[in-house]
């Protein structure tokens, strides 16, 4: 570049540009684009880990036809014969699946970079994504799993499909009180709800009217309606213009994995092992191509118990 | 040369990636719920009457979700799902076989005849799986969305029960339909808390789905009769 003479007296508007002036980033933070906060394991019962048992998929039995559920017969006579009574059985499986990311960068990059976009700084983050991930599984569970609808399949979310909602589970046969519900909806289910709400004289109160239409005050949160707390997610399945939303009773879904740190010796890779979430990290260098890289593996998997078990339902509607 | 006045306000689709800017998403059954609350829609757009359509949800096969497995490369795709998807019949559920194709007098406008689930690549990487009924369109701020052709996708299904692909609906699913509906409506009109204008149209709303539920038909194969009435 030719030189460029700055002016009399020289400015720094004069230079700026010159000289390469225009940014200092100083100690300012890396700020993330916005994305998506909610880890969906507070709505997960955590079924068990499969390392070293020999499968990819677990089993949980369920009997029916004792305590609760059976009745003694009141006896005819004093020797009157008791009859014995039937034992049913059945069982839910859960399969979890392997599930990667990975983040790559070269020698040469690393070298020069000082913006603190670092692979290290990368892996630090990994644990968000493996939440990310359960929450994805958990929402392709539900459009797949959960059977009987009861929302208006027929128009948007609204107070109507709460109250319907509410009572499905009052009509299911040993529905247990005690156990909270909850419901993980797309935002813009939630979204339609709200603007029910406001068409409700009993919920304008400005009480209530807060309750229900105050931002989230923790990841996912958004409010509780009827004994219900309902959580959002932009990953909720849209099909045909439909969400495929759904409300269960606590207990009804789980996950599981598999600890990695059972996959033997793998010091060359200079591993992290997170077993809480079924999660490795590993490291591979590659001086010939001057590149190093990490690697994370997830071994999870989302599963639902018979609503046999524990009810649970769809919750769809229209988009739009 | 000057800067021309006038140019294509999205040059994306002049000189960069044309890729949807979406998220890619996984290949997927439909499945239907014959004994399930829910199962059939009452349609009316696309249709020449109210009409009895069976509803499907998406069977992602993602492992990991729902009994879906993680395969080893060479292996059967269908032990990735076939455990997964017989339970669901097991359970009396019916899933869409993967060879349905959609004919061509049934395919939204602009699209070819062929198979029910399709693709398109997608900016992130990877492809997003959607029905031939569903398209990726631009709206606010450039943010893509999937918008669903919902005439044409009410034929299609129609065109299922018609063909005998999927199964008349249990009377007692119907039966419920109304139910709710009839609940609803009784609801609404007892409800003293409810706005004077709220109350109105979601009477309406209600009333008249109810009283096209009862004279909705169920689609038949017979040309000179080519749909049957519901049993009420």
């Amino acid at each position: 570049m030719a030189v460029t003479s700055i002016g009399i007296p020289g400015t720094h508007a004069g230079s700026e540009a010159l000289l390469g002036q225009s940014y200092n980033f100083l100690d300012s933070m890396i700020l993330q684009v916005a994305a998506e906060k909610f880890d969906a394991g507070v709505l997960l019962d955590f079924w068990g880990d499969l390392a070293g048992g020999g499968s990819d998929t677990m089993a949980k039995r369920r009997v029916g036809g004792i305590g609760w559920g059976a009745s003694f017969t009141t006896m005819g006579s004093e020797t009157e014969q008791i009859s014995p009574s039937a034992m049913s059985a059945a069982m839910d499986t859960i399969s979890i699946g392997r599930h990667g990311l990975a983040f790559e960068e070269s020698f040469t990059r690393a070298i020069l970079a000082g913006d603190g976009v670092t692979l290290e700084a990368i892996a630090g983050t990994l644990v968000s994504s493996a939440s990310k991930k359960l929450r994805s599984l958990l929402c392709a569970h539900i459009a797949a799993s959960f059977g009987s609808n009861v929302a208006d399949a027929a128009a948007t979310a609204d107070v109507d499909d709460c109250i319907a909602a509410r009572a499905a589970f009052e009509d299911y046969a040993g529905f247990d009180a005690s156990v909270g519900l909850v419901a993980l909806l797309h935002g813009t289910q939630l979204k339609h709800i709200r603007a029910s709400a406001r068409s409700e004289t009993a919920l304008k109160f400005p009480e209530r009217f807060d309750a229900d239409q105050s931002i989230q005050s923790q990841s996912g949160y958004r409010f509780s309606f009827l004994g219900i707390d309902f959580y959002a997610s932009q990953d909720i399945t849209l099909s045909s213009s439909d969400y495929f939303g759904g409300i269960w009773q606590k207990g009804a879904v789980g996950w599981a994995k598999a600890s990695p740190s059972a996959v033997g010796d793998i010091q060359d890779a200079n591993p992290v092992f997170v077993d809480e979430l079924g999660m490795v990290i590993t490291r591979d260098t590659r001086g010939g191509q001057a590149t190093k890289r990490i690697d994370a593996n997830l071994f999870a998997g989302i599963g639902q118990l018979s609503t046999d078990v524990i009810p649970a339902f769809l919750w769809r509607n229209q988009s739009a | 040369m000057g800067i021309p006045t006038s140019i294509e306000s999205d040059l994306t689709g002049i000189a960069g990636d044309q890729r949807a800017d979406i998220p890619a998403s996984p290949y997927f059954f439909l499945i239907h719920r014959p004994l399930e609350r829910g199962s059939w829609d009452l349609v009316n757009e696309g249709m020449e009457e109210p009409t009895w359509v069976p509803a499907f949800a998406p069977f992602l096969l993602q492992a990991g979700a729902a009994g879906v497995r993680t395969l080893e490369k060479g292996d059967r795709a269908e032990l990735a799902w076939s455990a997964a998807i017989q339970r669901l019949r097991d359970q009396g559920q019916f899933i869409l076989p993967m060879d349905t194709t959609v004919p061509a007098d049934l395919c939204p406008e602009g699209v070819a005849p062929g198979s029910l689930v399709r693709s398109t690549e997608v900016r992130g990487g990877g492809k997003r799986w959607h029905t031939a009924f569903e398209k990726i369109e631009r709206g606010l701020g450039g943010k893509v969305s999937m918008v669903t052709d919902r005439s044409a996708w009410n034929r299609f299904r129609a065109w299922l029960v018609a063909e005998g692909k999927v199964s008349h609906p249990m009377p007692a699913v119907l039966r419920d339909y109304k139910e709710q509906l009839g609940e609803r409506l009784v609801a609404t009109q007892r409800d003293e808390n409810l706005s004077d204008s709220a109350k109105a149209s979601r009477e309406q709303r209600y009333s008249t789905r109810g009283e096209q539920a009862a004279k909705a038909v169920i689609p038949t194969k017979s040309e000179a009769a080519p749909k049957r009435k519901a049993a009420s």
